[in-house]
Parts: structure tokens; sequence; C-alpha cells
């Protein structure tokens, strides 16, 4: 009983019942179904909300042993071993000790996890490449080789995070993971993008994407409203002949007689009447009264039609839905007779602009340029150098070719790699012929520090 | 020649780069939790816990030495 009263839901019951008026056998019943309620409850084993949960310890639980230190792994040794400089070490008073740098000044509110720690060497390489490059400035666009590598990885983000752009390469021993190569682009901030080793070995592409990461991509420039006409009445010149109306079917199979003799003399009326169920073809286009008579403020009416024909399908609205639409034969009325547009197609305006704006974003008016759609197109300002991970790949290739005195040597040294090394030559120096055709810096980050250090131009 | 031949971080006619106390300051910087929980850099790390399993520490160099090993950091802790 005294354990009954001691426990938390008993106690509380019994303050309830105590303090309820006498008002009748109502109350009571009430009374006595929380009393039964907070009882079963305390059976039950479970606890409300309110209290605080004790968790039992499971015995044959396995209890993990605290870390006393990281290591990193010496890929450079023979054989490969764990990393004594690359490492940290927490000392029993609660310091930590880097392996390369002896004991870090460390805030304990960073919140900075131990494994992190054994990853420093890179990361301050990598933002001493950033420092190197960049040089202070505070827009400009970083290239950088390697992008998913530990030194190279913190040049991107450092670099993200300062505000800069920066245009990455992952390199061909990670490009394979789609995933992985998506996680990194996410660390680029826009305009900077990452893309993988096998684009950048297409040094056109590369250049493309870095000129536009550079300029930032105008919208003036991909919108040619005479190149969308001519594209599409060059199309439709070529549907016409392809598809005439005259030609129930252009596959000439379907004309093929494939059944018994005594069919045979059905089998015209047949199939003309089996393929008249399809949408005929196409008139035939004088292509100078097309150009002439087919303007971009007909195009533009003709693509309102199909919206209306659409809007007429979806909403069951059959008064107004074109049975017989066939889009030739309305550009061939057209060029006949051409329509008057509205004054809605000619004067859009942005449905941002103001509270009489009625263009949609994103719809396409060959008549007024409304890609950009009032956002702002970022510029990545210009290049302010690269950064170069050495890949195990990419150091085979670059010290094998640099032994090569002569042209042909060279060439012959390339032939002679393996595609991966190859690709890895190829997609590094489009990086790097970018950074020096602006005349800015190139630096190399990667793999252990050596004590020597040297400057020879890139040729 | 073997692959550890060839000095990684290096590359025949361009400079490699020193780390100075600023920037180890700064990566340490960059590594700090802000007040949203996130942090200016982060890796995609691989731990394995020897101190638990001595064996994972030769596991790790064995996986970290194959060919296209991933692109996670290895990371021993003991």
């Amino acid at each position: 009983m005294a354990t009954l009263l001691m426990n938390p839901c008993i106690r509380i019951t019994a303050l309830t019942l105590s303090n309820l008026p006498s008002t009748g056998e109502s109350q009571r019943v009430s009374s006595l179904f929380l009393f039964v309620f907070m009882a079963a409850f305390y059976n039950c084993n479970l606890t409300p909300f309110s209290m605080a949960h004790e968790e039992t310890e499971d015995p044959m639980a396995y209890k993990r042993k605290p870390v006393s230190s990281v290591h990193a792994i010496d890929s450079s040794s023979n054989p490969p071993k764990l990393s004594t400089l690359d490492s940290v070490t927490m000392s029993s008073n609660g310091a930590v000790v880097h392996g390369r740098y002896g004991e870090l000044p460390l805030d304990p509110s960073a919140g900075i996890p131990l494994e992190y720690l054994a990853l420093l060497y890179p990361a301050a390489q990598g933002a001493a490449a950033l420092r190197t490059v960049a040089n202070g400035s505070k827009s400009g666009t970083v290239l950088v080789y390697g992008a998913g590598h530990a030194a190279a990885l913190a040049t991107l983000q450092l670099a993200s995070a300062d505000g800069l752009a920066v245009v990455g390469v992952v390199s061909g021993d990670q490009s394979g993971n789609d995933d992985y190569v998506d996680a990194v682009k996410c660390m680029a901030v826009e305009p900077g993008t990452v893309v993988s080793e096998e684009f950048a070995v297409l040094k056109a592409n590369f250049r493309e994407v870095v000129d536009s990461v550079v300029k930032g991509q105008d919208a003036q420039d991909v919108f040619d409203p005479d190149g969308f006409l001519e594209d599409f009445q060059k199309n439709l010149i070529e549907y016409s002949k392809y598809f005439p109306e005259n030609v129930l079917s252009p596959v000439p199979e379907d004309y093929n007689f494939s059944g018994k003799e005594k069919d045979r003399k059905y089998f015209d009326d047949n199939i003309s009447a089996y393929l008249s169920q399809f949408q005929k073809g196409s008139p035939a286009f004088d292509e100078v009264i097309l150009k002439e008579a087919f303007t971009k403020e007909q195009y533009a009416i003709f693509k309102s039609k199909f919206g209306k024909q659409l809007t007429a399908i979806i909403t069951g609205d059959d008064e107004d839905v074109a049975t017989d639409f066939n889009p030739a034969d309305i550009v061939k009325k057209m060029t006949e007779s051409p329509e008057l547009i509205s004054d809605y197609l000619k004067h859009q305006t942005h449905v941002l602009d103001g509270e009489k704006g009625d263009f949609v974003p994103y719809e396409f008016s060959i008549l007024k340029n409304q890609i950009a759609n009032n956002v702002d197109l970022p510029q990545g300002g210009p290049v302010l150098g690269a950064v170069v991970h050495v890949t195990p790949d990419l150091a085979v290739a670059v010290e094998t070719v640099a032994k090569a005195k002569t042209l042909r040597g060279k060439a012959e040294a390339l032939q002679f790699l393996t595609e991966s090394q190859k690709s890895a030559y190829a997609a590094a120096s489009s990086v790097v012929t970018i950074a020096k055709e602006h005349g800015k810096p190139v630096v190399v980050v990667g793999g252990e520090y050596f004590e020597s250090n040297w400057v020879i131009s890139y040729t | 020649m073997h692959l550890l031949d060839y000095i990684l971080g290096q590359l025949p006619g361009f400079e490699t780069v020193e780390p100075s106390n600023a920037d180890v300051e700064e990566a340490l910087s960059a590594m700090k939790l802000e007040e949203d929980g996130s942090s200016r850099l982060n890796y995609f790390i691989q731990v394995y816990r020897a101190s638990d399993y001595p064996v994972y520490a030769d596991y790790a160099i064995h996986r970290s030495q194959e060919e296209l090993s991933g692109p996670r950091q290895f990371v021993v802790t003991k």
C-alpha cells in the first residue's frame, strides 16, 4: 500500500479525487474511471510523457571503448601503414595533439570531430592553395581539378564559402560515382559547378562551361527569334515532304498485301479505310510563300492555338475542341489568310511586373525575350587560377610526358599511357590551359609535403 | 616503375603549396560548427573503429589500397 501511495500516478489521482466537489454520481464514475486508468497505466509499466524514462542497461550490449587517437592512412609508405603525421591523439588532460602540428589550440565549444582533425593537413593545404590563387579576391572563378579529393575538396568548399565561383572537375577515379559527383556539385555555389573528368576531356565543352560561369549566361545570347522561326519553317517543309496529305501512310510496307489471294481485290479499299483513321499528312508548302507570309506574329498566333486546344480538351469543353486539329493545315490557312494578332499576344507583360502582368513564367514567346524571367543571372568573375590535386593517374601521366624532350617523344609517351592516365592528363590540361591563358597561377596539392619546391613555367 | 616511385602531391613544372600556420588556423576555423549546425568544411569519412576491433586497422589499410577505393576518406580510430 505504501508503495502504491509513493507512485506519482496514484498520488495525482488521489489528489484529484479529493479535490473534486461532490456533484453526483456521474462525477464519481468519471473519477473512478480515471483511477482505474492510472492504475492500469502503472501496472503496465508505462509512464506518462511528463515522467522521465529510465533506461535499463542491457548487460549483453557491447560497450564501446573510448577513442584516444585517430589516424589517416599513409599510402606513400611501403607497405602502407597508419599515418603518424596525419593523426591526432587526445592526452589525459584533454589536450589534442596533432602528429604534424603539435598541440592544437581548440575551443571545446567548436564541436570539431576528432576524425576531421586527422585530415587537418589536406584541409590546410586546400586553404593554402586558395590563399595563393585567390590572393584576397572577393570575387572571381577558381578552377579545381580532382575536386573530390581531400585537399581540393577543401579548396572548393572554402572558395564557395568566400563567395567565389568554382568550376571543379571530379577526377576519373571518383567520377564513376554519380551520386558523389552530384554531392560535390552541391557544394559549389551558383554560378559555379562541378563536372566529371569525362566532360573535362572535351576541351571545347569545358571551356564553354568556364566561360558561362565567368561571364554569366546572358539570356540575350540564347534568344534568337529569327533563328527559331527559320528552324520551324525548315522543319515544316521537311515534314510536308515526308508526310504528304495525298498519301495515307509514308511507310511503303503498309501497302504490301500479304493475305489470301481471294481477298486481294478488297485490299486497296480495306487498307485505305484503315489508314484513314489516323491523322492525315501535311499539305505542300511553297518555301518562298511560307517565308513571306508566316511571320513571327503568325508563329505566335499559331503557338497560342495549341494552348486553347489543350485547355478545351482538359476542361471537357466540347464546343471549343477542334476535332480536325491538324497543325500543318492551320499553318497552310494562315499563310493564305494571315490572322490578326491580339493585344494579349502582342503586348504580354511579365506577371511579376505590377498588377496587370499576364505573362506566365517559362511560357515561351517568340515576340518578347522572357527567358530571364526577372531572375538575376550571377556572374562568377574573372579566372583567378587553378588548383590541381595530383591523383596517381595524373602523376604517372605528367611524369612520363615530362621525361620526353621532343614533341614526338611526348606524343609517343601519351600513346602508351593507360586510358585512365590519358584521361586524367587531358582533363587536367584543360584546367591548366585555361588558367595559363588568363595568366593566372596554377598550384598543386595532394600527397605528402616535401621540402623541395620549384616553380617552372608550364610549356 | 611502381606508383610509389612517383611523388604524389608534386608535378614537374608546378608549385606545390606549403600550408602556413595561418592556413592551419583557417582550416580549423572552417571545421568549426556554426550555430545552425553547419560548417564551411565537410568531409565524407568512413571510420574504422580499431579501438574496438584491432583488426580494422589492417582492414582499413587494405580497403584504401583497392583500385578505385571510393571517394570517402579512410580514418582509423584507436
